[in-house]
């Protein structure tokens, strides 16, 4: 076959309008050669009909010039390209633009060898190639941000991890996401973002920029999977990298995001998919589990996970390196607003122990200035806390290797649930089955998640019995963000909030009374051990069977007796705007016991005019 | 994002004047650089404690996209100096702390970026500090000019002219 394919394409290189149908027949096996319709990012990775649909929707990618080129005329056309002579502008050249597709052509075809063929030097690629010295590749999940819905589950990136003892912060990385034009109308940055309408793209950045904006900004924990790629495969992704560069590609919040668009580009070198070509939604934790699980040329796919703690967890970690005593002895300086001078207790400690709590003040001082940007004290503050650390000796007085009890994102729950089960509804007895689309609940196992953090969207129940089938609820979103403080000092301005939409029954007594309702409440919780407790308050509108507008008040307790059984209790009380009347006090209590991977029963009880008792199964899965 | 890309648009903009008003940039224009004010770095909608990027990347966790890392490079604003400087400029809040501290990772990085001799880190770090300590420097900018200061008059051969 390779002959052959060397002969064709010394033919091609001498005419190319001259081939014989024969010819064509060997260039139409390489042109369906799946690395090929990989790295024209093809949708669907057979030839033989007639959608050639690529992700890329940028012309310029496509040198036979048509978007839905058959694999065949794109072959032949960077065939003709590539062995065009040297141009004016060296690094317009085919060559310098599509180095992967060089490498895949010089593999199959020997290319090079051709009489016709010219190897243009290409200064920017090469340029970039230098500057980047890149010796292997990472994938950085970066955790989930509760502080901002297209967040929530987490993000993607590689990093390229160059030779030696250089800065990692200095790597190049590269981020796909799409591109928002300045100043866009919230309402239609949603709607675009997951109905289509956005552009996206690669870029490169080094490292620090990430690095910084995830970890002291958004104070988000990120995990560093480095991969086990060959050398050769690795030459072929750094190319293909490059090609993408000027790249554009349509963004879909749900399905074609940042984790798709970094599997698929991984996927060019693996010999398998590390996510399904048929997912309906892609989630960056999915794409770890591929990740952890899958296989390069080179044997494991992953080669090793390293934890990369957010400005909030290495507060925490510094904090519990202090003593009491030089615990106690920060919170009277944040207390006095850092007056060092006037600090006899601070003042008495030698040297060493005075820089780890100016040390560790750092931290607390910048995590409460991300999460409070507008108040200029804390500017002052930390100048303060600057100046004194200057008038101490040099070097680190704390231990910076973090050692953590988080588990990395592919060890969690997978997002996506079914459960089945019965029910008792107000005297009657049903059969119950539910979907959950994603995320996970406060109750599920907690490992590689926010421990009481719910999350949740497109959660749909129904039950039936022999004459009735309804739907008892759809959450289109369920989310309950509960601050667990990790230090002692007090932080008084951080709240726990929920929000809750969709269609639900307004009573426990009637199956038929559905309401379409949005909800908020905002307060605040205190933990302790492994439990939480929570009072907020709030409003709900809902409109249905009855609309209203009411006031609501809750208080909640969730307890983890141990990994596996969590419990959970809450009494919640509706009342009319004007408080001149109230609903019934509604009773919710829950025990959940993760029975096996991925398994879990659930006992639910629900009091709301009447009783509702409840036992499930859920089975979380993934594609 | 949004401010991102207009920042990284504003630095697209100089540097393409840049490069159309001269065809090729002297060595010793590179050596008189001020980042601030010839790169734009001054104008750039970064705030010092990093807010701006805050609001930048929440949206849909895109980082940005406007500029590839090779785009600057062959101006006189891919320098190591105007690096540095950007360098400095979106990490200014941890950047102090290290230099305080007297190591870190961030400071590391930055002499790196700058163009310094592993051997020269330590004592250009002490000299920073000192600077810092005799000489406030609120600002990102301060911050920069200490540092080249630094290097200019002390350890002009362990890094990079330009």
């Amino acid at each position: 076959m390779k002959a052959r394919l060397i002969l064709v394409w010394t033919l091609l290189s001498c005419s190319l309008s001259a081939f014989a149908q024969d010819n064509i027949t060997d260039l139409e096996l390489l042109s369906g050669h799946e690395q090929w319709l990989k790295l024209l990012h093809y949708k669907r990775l057979t030839t033989g009909h007639d959608d050639n649909e690529s992700y890329v929707v940028s012309d310029d990618f496509f040198l036979s010039g048509k978007k839905h080129a058959d694999p065949l005329e794109e072959l032949i056309a960077t065939l003709d390209a590539i062995n065009m002579p040297m141009v004016a502008e060296a690094n317009n050249h085919a060559q310098c633009k599509f180095p992967a597709r060089l490498m895949f052509l010089q593999q199959h075809l020997n290319v090079m060898a051709a009489p016709s063929f010219t190897k243009i030097d290409c200064p920017d690629y090469n340029n970039w190639r230098t500057d980047a010295g890149i010796h292997s590749i990472s994938v950085i999940f970066a955790s989930g941000y509760m502080s901002n819905p297209a967040s929530m589950y987490g993000h993607l990136f590689l990093k390229l991890n160059r030779n030696g003892n250089k800065s990692d912060l200095l790597n190049y990385s590269l981020n796909y996401g799409a591109i928002v034009p300045d100043a866009e109308n919230p309402i239609v940055y949603i709607l675009r973002g997951i109905f289509g309408g956005y552009d996206a793209a690669y870029s490169d950045k080094q490292f620090y920029r990430h690095h910084h904006n995830y970890g002291d900004v958004e104070l988000r924990d990120m995990w560093d999977y480095k991969l086990n790629l060959s050398a050769a495969d690795m030459e072929l992704l750094v190319a293909h990298i490059w090609e993408l560069l000027p790249a554009r590609f349509d963004y879909y919040f749900i399905d074609e995001n940042c984790a798709f668009h970094i599997a698929k580009l991984l996927e060019l070198i693996l010999p398998a998919p590390i996510i399904s070509d048929d997912s309906l939604w892609v989630f960056p934790s999915s794409v770890a589990k591929g990740i952890a699980n899958g296989k390069s040329l080179n044997g494991e796919l992953l080669d090793a996970i390293t934890y990369i703690p957010s400005r909030e967890s290495l507060l925490a970690f510094h904090y519990q390196q202090l003593s009491q005593v030089q615990q106690d002895i920060a919170l009277k300086l944040i207390q006095s607003d850092y007056q060092f001078k006037q600090n006899q207790a601070y003042l008495n400690l030698d040297s060493d122990s005075q820089s780890q709590i100016v040390e560790a003040l750092f931290q607390y001082q910048d995590v409460l200035k991300q999460k409070h940007p507008e108040q200029s004290a804390l500017a002052t503050n930390s100048r303060k806390l600057v100046r004194e650390r200057l008038a101490q000796p040099p070097g680190k007085a704390l231990k910076q290797n973090v050692t953590t009890e988080k588990a990395p994102p592919h060890l969690g729950m997978p997002p996506s649930k079914f459960s089945f089960g019965g029910l008792h509804h107000n005297d009657q007895d049903y059969v119950s089955t539910g979907f959950r689309m994603t995320y996970f609940d406060d109750l599920s196992n907690s490992i590689a998640r926010s421990k009481f953090a719910n999350l949740e969207m497109l959660d749909v129940e129904i039950i039936a019995n022999s004459t009735d089938i309804k739907i008892l609820k759809v959450d289109l979103i369920d989310i309950d963000s509960l601050f667990s403080e990790s230090i002692d000092w007090s932080r008084e301005d951080n709240f726990a909030w929920s929000v809750r939409a969709g269609y639900e029954q307004l009573r426990n007594d009637c199956i038929d009374c559905g309401i379409y309702f949005g909800e908020g409440e905002l307060g605040k919780s205190y933990a302790f051990t492994n439990s939480i407790v929570y009072a907020m308050l709030g409003g709900k509108v809902y409109a249905g069977v009855k609309d209203d507008v009411v006031l609501t008040a809750k208080l909640g307790l969730i307890t983890g007796f141990s990994v596996k059984l969590k419990a959970k209790i809450e009494i919640r009380q509706l009342s009319r705007v004007n408080l001149n009347s109230a609903y019934d006090l509604q009773l919710n209590a829950e025990l959940n016991y993760n029975i096996a991977k991925d398994w879990e029963i659930r006992l639910q009880i629900q009091q709301a005019e009447a009783t509702t008792i409840g036992l499930k199964f859920n089975y979380f899965w993934d594609f | 994002m949004k401010k991102t890309l207009l920042s990284a648009l504003m630095v697209s903009s100089l540097a393409a004047s840049a490069l159309t008003s001269t065809a090729a940039v002297s060595a010793e224009q590179k050596e008189n650089l001020n980042p601030w004010t010839d790169c734009g770095i001054g104008a750039m909608i970064f705030t010092e404690n990093g807010t701006a990027a805050a609001i930048s990347n929440v949206i849909w966790d895109l980082g940005t996209t406007a500029v590839s890392s090779n785009v600057s490079s062959q101006n006189s604003c891919g320098s190591n100096k105007a690096k540095t400087a950007m360098f400095i400029k979106a990490t200014m809040p941890k950047l102090e702390q290290e230099i305080a501290t007297g190591e870190g990772e961030y400071v590391t990085a930055m002499l790196e970026l700058r163009g310094c001799a592993v051997t020269s880190h330590q004592g250009i770090v002490k000299a920073v500090r000192q600077q810092q300590q005799d000489q406030s420097s609120d600002t990102a900018e301060e911050f920069y000019n200490n540092l080249e200061q630094v290097v200019e008059s002390k350890f002009s051969g362990a890094c990079a002219s330009v």
